[in-house]
């Protein structure tokens, strides 16, 4: 059986297209006129992010990978899909070193409870 | 880090460590008030001044502590030979920054027990949100400015211009914003004043003198923020948030998707303005605000 757990920050070297992840869930964010202003109390500090940055932040709810996210989103406004995947990763890769993401890694569960 | 009104050390209310900006001035006297915890020291350019400032805040001057700096100075009645029929202008200088400049004595005093106020370790109203800024209110929509538009509110000038557009200087360092209705919330001062004492000098106020805004609510339909360097006129009501979320007093850190959607809240009622950091540049921001 597996059963997805929430780790630790992520190590932005290993972001790719295989990375599931999602805004942590004590970050604050909001969608105002098609621009998203992230808030990060524990940090006290806040993003602006531009709509397509913005569109990204809002895909990551940690049920599809980078590369899904890219394909939906190459698809949506018939854009490149390597180009897509690339500004994709580089984005979540930002969010990434703020600290404002988590990785949710696959592990057995009959491991975790040995 | 979030922005924090810092506003005071424990217990004694200190000047600020960058000198003395106002030292070349001649301060006769001083006293302290007490306000809240904190005492606040307050000198005066006369002895005349002084006494009656302890006439005006009679409840609140404490004798047996001395300030080991003042804060707040005050500049009440003649330093020059004045024209004949015009009243001195009266200054209140926050640390060194002129925060009015009236030839009203009531202005001039309720302008400081506002400010003093703040020092007063009083959160909001439930569900009010506190933002470091300036408020300008009046009959029309008001506009919630950033606290650096407290180094413009004193230009010589400043409040005549903004009170032929409606507006008024709500004095004071925060500014209360009730998020569900986008009204600014102006409560009474802490430091209440002996209106008896004020109302002496009512007579001698120049026509047309408002000495203060009144508590009460007063809706918000602009919020200005200093233009950005990119140059871009209108800011974004996103870029509102981001500037509100960083303006905010002791944002409620357990519920912080509450606490930014309420500045959210606040910026979608707001018209975004931007403005450069002049006087004359803002005035003309204002003007071009719709009236209703």
């Amino acid at each position: 059986m597996t059963s997805r757990e929430s780790g630790s920050p992520p190590d932005v070297e290993v972001i790719g297209a295989a990375f599931l992840g999602r805004v942590r869930s004590d970050v604050a964010w909001v969608e105002i006129d098609g621009e998203v202003v992230v808030y990060d109390a524990a940090s006290a500090s806040s993003y602006l992010l531009n709509p397509t940055a913005g569109l990204i932040w809002s895909s990551l709810d940690g049920t599809g990978t980078l590369g899904e996210i890219a394909a939906d989103l190459a698809e949506a406004f018939g854009a490149d899909p390597e180009q897509v995947i690339v500004d994709v990763i580089a984005a979540v890769v930002d969010f990434a070193g703020k600290g404002l993401i988590e990785e949710i890694t696959e592990t057995q569960a009959g491991e975790d409870s040995r | 880090m979030t922005a924090q009104v810092d506003l005071s050390e424990r217990f004694v209310v200190a000047d600020s460590s960058i000198g003395d900006p106002l030292a070349r001035l001649n301060w006769s006297a001083h006293s302290v008030i007490a306000v809240g915890d904190r005492y606040v020291g307050v000198r005066s350019n006369s002895a005349d001044a002084d006494r009656l400032l302890r006439r005006v805040f009679a409840g609140h001057v404490v004798d047996s502590v001395t300030a080991p700096s003042c804060f707040y100075s005050l500049i009440v009645g003649p330093t020059a030979p004045s024209r004949p029929g015009v009243e001195p202008l009266n200054v209140v200088f926050r640390v060194g920054v002129t925060v009015a400049r009236t030839r009203s004595v009531r202005r001039a005093f309720r302008a400081l027990s506002a400010y003093a106020s703040s020092h007063a370790d009083v959160g909001p109203a439930p569900g009010l949100a506190r933002f470091a800024g300036v408020a300008l209110v009046g009959d029309r929509p008001g506009v919630l400015l950033p606290l650096e538009a407290l180094h413009l509110v004193g230009h010589p000038g400043f409040e005549r211009s903004v009170e032929r557009l409606g507006l008024r200087v709500a004095d004071g360092v925060y500014v209360d914003v009730d998020p569900g209705t986008a009204d600014v919330v102006v409560s009474p001062p802490e430091l209440s004043v002996e209106a008896s004492v004020l109302d002496d000098f009512a007579s001698v106020d120049p026509p047309g003198t408002f000495p203060g805004v009144e508590p009460g609510r007063y809706r918000l339909g602009a919020w200005a923020v200093r233009q950005p360097a990119s140059g871009r006129d209108v800011p974004s009501r996103a870029a509102l948030v981001g500037c509100g979320i960083r303006a905010l007093i002791n944002p409620d850190l357990h519920d912080p998707q509450a606490t930014l959607d309420q500045v959210a809240a606040v910026a979608s009622a707001c018209e975004p303005l931007a403005f450069c950091y002049s006087p004359r540049n803002l005035v003309g921001r204002l003007a071009s605000l719709p009236e209703s």
